[in-house]
């Protein structure tokens, strides 16, 4: 067993090892011989600041718990840098050429530099991140007095408690974080000796767990399936319990936006980074390290669970392996790592929040106290900042401590990880859309990250304390006021789903849907219109809008004053002569260009924040609103050039469109004109033929004058004949036109059918007589309305029966009209019993000038014009009827007419 | 030369996608309807399988990631990406 001196001890040299790697590493920093320590490597082990304490132990707790959610912890990150050509490239590159400092930076900078949206921020992350550092604060106590547990009485230190233990640890980060974390206030806010150290807790912690991790699966067991057999043997259930749900959803989403918004990873990968190529070995490598800390968690989870007495701890299980084994040294690595998980979450989180609260909220006041900058001196906006940080670092720190001494023994601490995933999750639409969409803005990032948090404080955090707190717990179980449907874990009556799934789906929705229906709603400013551009089209424009020679009206003397206090001299000077901006008697009326100071803006943004560093110019004047339209109209222009182009793709679709529809327009009128011209070639056929036999018998009658008499009667009889025919003829063509353009008022009113039939019957039946035919009339309803015309409606029957009586040539001709009502319709047919019409007709019998050849000449019956029928068809579909040729009852033909019935009374 | 840029073009634009891709097509490995068809209660070699499965799935992403990391354009500057390249004035 380990005495609580030896490793209390132990603790304080792995800190002052830390303290050495930093030291050294800054000190080659400075010598200019960072190498390795600007290397992937490097970078990517940092970037495992993600794995704290609460994946070191909390995951095999979590593993023995509930089986394999872990996992997601894991898999979100992996996701997001396997896909890293997409989000954090385009997230580096922006925050690279705007020098932006912090995750609140960021969102304010995109968001035209707004303050507010900045300090919303940074008040989001310390209400997130406090309780996560309190929770590392626990861990190490809570290590510290499991791994020294049994013995030590005699130790001098053994004699300290929890909460001593804790506050020593967090006055020792404190102090290596505010030495090394704000040594100067830097040009990128990077930090090459916390870096270093970070990464080598990195290698310190994965090292640890994986030794562990052979230890009880090699070394205690037979291999892996021996782990699972022993766990199966002790009555453990080594199968996930339930199938994977909404649950392991809802954690795969926390991670994967955790490892972009949580403020500690986004300065570690985003701010630190020093090379955008880094991300290229970070996109596989973090993977790999997230997978061979997560290999053995589950293999110790159940290795414990089988062999350690009833009770006893499963997050602890990663220490108490060993030492239950005899493997001290083992155990005090394994410490070690778990110690190198928790102080290095410490250290980053704090800088990163501290960083926040100095430039978003310290800053500013100091700003608006007035007269600062007169009074300060060489740097003094520098120094300020550097004491505003260390301040917060101890601040934090304190809070951090604080919040771990209140909630004490409870266990409000364990589901902080989570709550605080959640948290910061709320950041993450805001962050897209600062990416992607062009239209948010301030408004609505504004409204979504505010809504969002109040969601999740309410459905998240404060059911966190239900158990230390029966007022909260009576809150959780009954709603405010006991209305149920504002209830934290139960929203809008949403029950029986798990609380975080609850809270992760009402906060995000909630969040977006104000981000994107607000953004809809308001207009952005013209500097968020401007920084939109710069964010979202960072792979486009490559910041061409920036590029122009603007005037702005501070001289150059007042925008040195500024640089000076924030740079310093030496690098103010440096700025200006490199830009070859004269300074001082040169200088009067030299107006600076806006590309200069969108230069300076940006090196004074890297230092003290994008929304300081505007305010900051904008004090003196350089970077007024008449240089800001400037800027307005010139990326206007580019604007405009590109929405031209647009407005030219678009046109010429238009006309291509047009074309097409013109091309069909003209094919339609060719084949009217085609139709015109069959018509005439087939009106002027059928007039030709009885003008020419007028003509040629006019012609005998006239040449040969000594015909008798019979046969001249006989050709006058033609004449006549022809003449007449050419008469209905013209008749029908007349009619017909009038048909087909409607120059008639046509008129349908209400008829009674059946009387128009008798009246058409009666007409047909001395035609009948005539023909020695017998026609019949079969009226199965008396009393038939209908919409129609009766004169036309009569000229169609007609028609229709005396063709059927003029064309019959059986030898017993009959026609029979019969007449009935049929679904709402008056159906007439009109059948005979003559040869019919041959199959080959019934597809065009209604076109004009079709005549039905007579299969055998010399037929009695006079051809007919081929208009009757068309002109008939044409009458019914004016009466919005049908004239159709059927299978008749009787062998001949049979053409029916259906009429629908109208409900108004006849006339 | 003439063909062998927009073949180059080509194969860049291939990395991209691939490079969105890989892990949106992960992600759907890695959800419910696809995870539960092999939460059967089942070991394979003395391992529960959908314990072998994610981290197969891992293991796969790993190599995906190298691959893609070897295959995605390098890049200098974000002008490169246009077709005008100024000089960088940060």
């Amino acid at each position: 067993m380990l005495s609580p001196d030896f490793v209390i001890l132990t603790a304080v040299a792995y800190v002052c090892l830390l303290f050495v790697v930093a030291y050294v590493s800054d000190a080659r920093a400075s010598q200019g011989k960072a190498g390795f320590l600007r290397s992937p490597l490097v970078y990517t082990l940092s970037i495992s600041v993600y794995c704290t304490s609460w994946t070191f132990y909390g995951a095999v707790g979590t593993a023995a718990r509930d089986g394999l959610e872990f996992v997601a912890i894991y898999m979100g990150p992996t996701l997001v840098f396997v896909g890293w050509w997409f989000i954090l490239r385009k997230l580096v590159w922006v925050c690279h050429s705007q020098g932006i400092t912090s995750i609140a930076d960021f969102l304010s900078s995109r968001f035209g530099k707004s303050s507010s949206l900045a300090v919303l921020v940074t008040l989001i992350a310390m209400v997130t991140i406090t309780p996560y550092i309190a929770l590392q604060l626990k861990a190490i106590t809570t290590s510290i007095q499991t791994v020294s547990s049994a013995r030590g009485h005699g130790d001098r230190l053994a004699g300290l408690d929890d909460v001593s233990l804790a506050l020593g640890a967090a006055i020792g980060m404190a102090l290596f974080t505010i030495f090394f974390g704000t040594r100067n206030v830097d040009v990128r806010e990077q930090h090459l000796g916390v870096v270093a150290a970070i990464a080598f807790e990195a290698a310190v912690k994965l090292l640890a767990l994986i030794a562990v991790g052979l230890f009880v699966v090699f070394g205690m067991s037979d291999g892996l399936g021996d782990v699972y057999a022993r766990a199966v043997e002790a009555g453990f259930d080594v199968h996930e319990r339930e199938p994977f749900g909404s649950r392991w959803v809802a954690l795969l989403i926390l991670s994967a936006s955790a490892i972009i918004c949580l403020p500690r990873q986004f300065h570690i990968t985003v701010v630190e980074n020093s090379n955008e190529e880094y991300l290229r070995t970070a996109g596989w490598a973090f993977p790999a390290y997230l997978m061979l800390m997560s290999v053995f968690t589950l293999p110790i989870a159940l290795y414990g669970l089988a062999t350690m007495p009833a009770g006893s701890n499963p997050d602890m299980f990663v220490l108490t392996l060993p030492m239950a084994a005899g493997q001290d040294g083992l155990a005090l690595f394994a410490f070690i790592g778990g110690f190198s998980s928790a102080t290095s979450m410490i250290i980053i989180a704090s800088i990163a929040l501290s960083i926040m609260v100095s430039n978003h909220i310290v800053l500013p006041l100091a700003l608006s106290r007035g007269d600062h900058m007169a009074e300060a001196g060489e740097k003094g906006i520098a120094r300020l900042l550097l004491r505003s940080r260390r301040i917060s670092i101890a601040v934090i720190l304190l809070l951090g401590f604080l919040y771990f001494w209140l909630t004490g023994e409870s266990d409000a601490l364990a589901p902080i990880g989570l709550i605080s995933f959640a948290g910061v999750a709320q950041f993450l639409p805001a962050l897209l859309a600062a990416l992607y969409w062009r239209q948010a803005n301030m408004k609505g990032a504004l409204s979504g990250v505010l809504i969002g948090a109040a969601v999740w404080i309410w459905t998240m955090f404060l059911p966190s304390f239900a158990s230390t707190s029966p007022t909260i717990a009576d809150l959780v179980k009954n709603g405010p006021w006991n209305i149920t449907a504002l209830r934290p874990e139960a929203l809008f009556g949403m029950e029986g789903i798990d609380p975080l799934v609850h809270s992760v789906f009402w906060s995000l929705f909630l969040n977006a849907g104000a981000l994107i229906f607000v953004s809809l709603l308001t207009q952005q400013g013209v500097m968020e219109r401007v920084q939109s551009g710069v964010f979202v089209d960072i792979f486009r424009s490559a910041q061409g809008a920036q590029r122009r020679v603007i005037r702005g009206t501070a001289t150059t003397d007042e925008i040195f004053f500024v640089a000076e206090r924030v740079l310093g001299w030496h690098r103010a000077q440096s700025l200006f002569d490199t830009a070859n901006v004269p300074r001082g008697d040169d200088a009067v009326g030299v107006a600076v260009s806006s590309d200069f100071i969108a230069r300076l803006e940006r090196e004074l943004a890297s230092s003290i924040g994008a929304a300081s560093a505007h305010v900051l110019l904008s004090k003196v004047g350089a970077d007024d609103r008449i240089s800001l339209e400037e800027v307005m109209q010139i990326a206007g222009e580019t604007q405009q050039a590109i929405e031209y182009s647009h407005e030219l793709e678009e046109k010429s679709h238009e006309l291509r469109l047009t074309a097409q529809q013109l091309q069909e327009a003209n094919a339609q009128l060719h084949e009217l004109h085609r139709q015109k011209d069959d018509f005439l070639s087939q009106v002027s056929h059928e007039v030709r033929t009885p003008m020419t036999s007028i003509r040629s018998i006019s012609q005998i009658l006239l040449r040969e004058q000594d015909l008798d008499q019979d046969r001249r009667s006989r050709f006058v009889k033609t004449i006549h004949q022809e003449s007449a025919r050419l008469t209905r003829l013209l008749d029908g063509i007349l009619d017909m036109s009038a048909l087909e353009h409607g120059e008639r008022n046509w008129e349908n009113r209400p008829i009674n059918g059946e009387t128009v039939l008798d009246r058409a019957f009666t007409v047909c039946e001395a035609l009948a007589r005539q023909h020695e035919i017998a026609v019949e009339r079969i009226a199965l309803v008396d009393d038939v309305r209908i919409m129609g015309d009766p004169d036309r409606l009569c000229q169609v029957f007609i028609n229709i029966i005396a063709n059927a009586i003029a064309h019959n040539s059986a030898a017993d001709p009959m026609v029979k009209v019969f007449s009935r009502v049929e679904n709402g319709n008056y159906v007439v047919d009109i059948a005979d019993n003559g040869k019919g019409i041959s199959m080959e007709y019934w597809n065009n019998i209604f076109d004009k000038f079709m005549r039905v050849q007579p299969e055998e000449n010399g037929a009695a019956v006079p051809a007919g014009l081929g208009l009757g029928l068309n002109i008939s068809h044409t009458i019914i579909q004016k009466m919005n009827g049908r004239l159709e040729l059927v299978e008749g009852p009787m062998r001949g033909a049979c053409f029916r007419i259906t009429l629908s019935l109208c409900d108004r009374v006849s006339a | 030369m003439p063909g062998r840029v927009p073949a180059r073009t080509d194969m860049r634009r291939r990395w991209q996608d691939a490079g969105f891709v890989i892990p949106v097509f992960a992600a759907l490995l890695l959800m419910p309807p696809f995870l539960n068809l092999f939460a059967i209660r089942r070991l394979l070699f003395g391992v529960p399988l959908e314990v072998v499965y994610l981290f197969s799935i891992w293991a796969a992403l790993v190599l995906c990631a190298v691959t893609l990391s070897r295959g995605l354009p390098h890049q200098i500057d974000p002008a490169a990406y246009t077709e005008h390249s100024g000089p960088d004035d940060s």
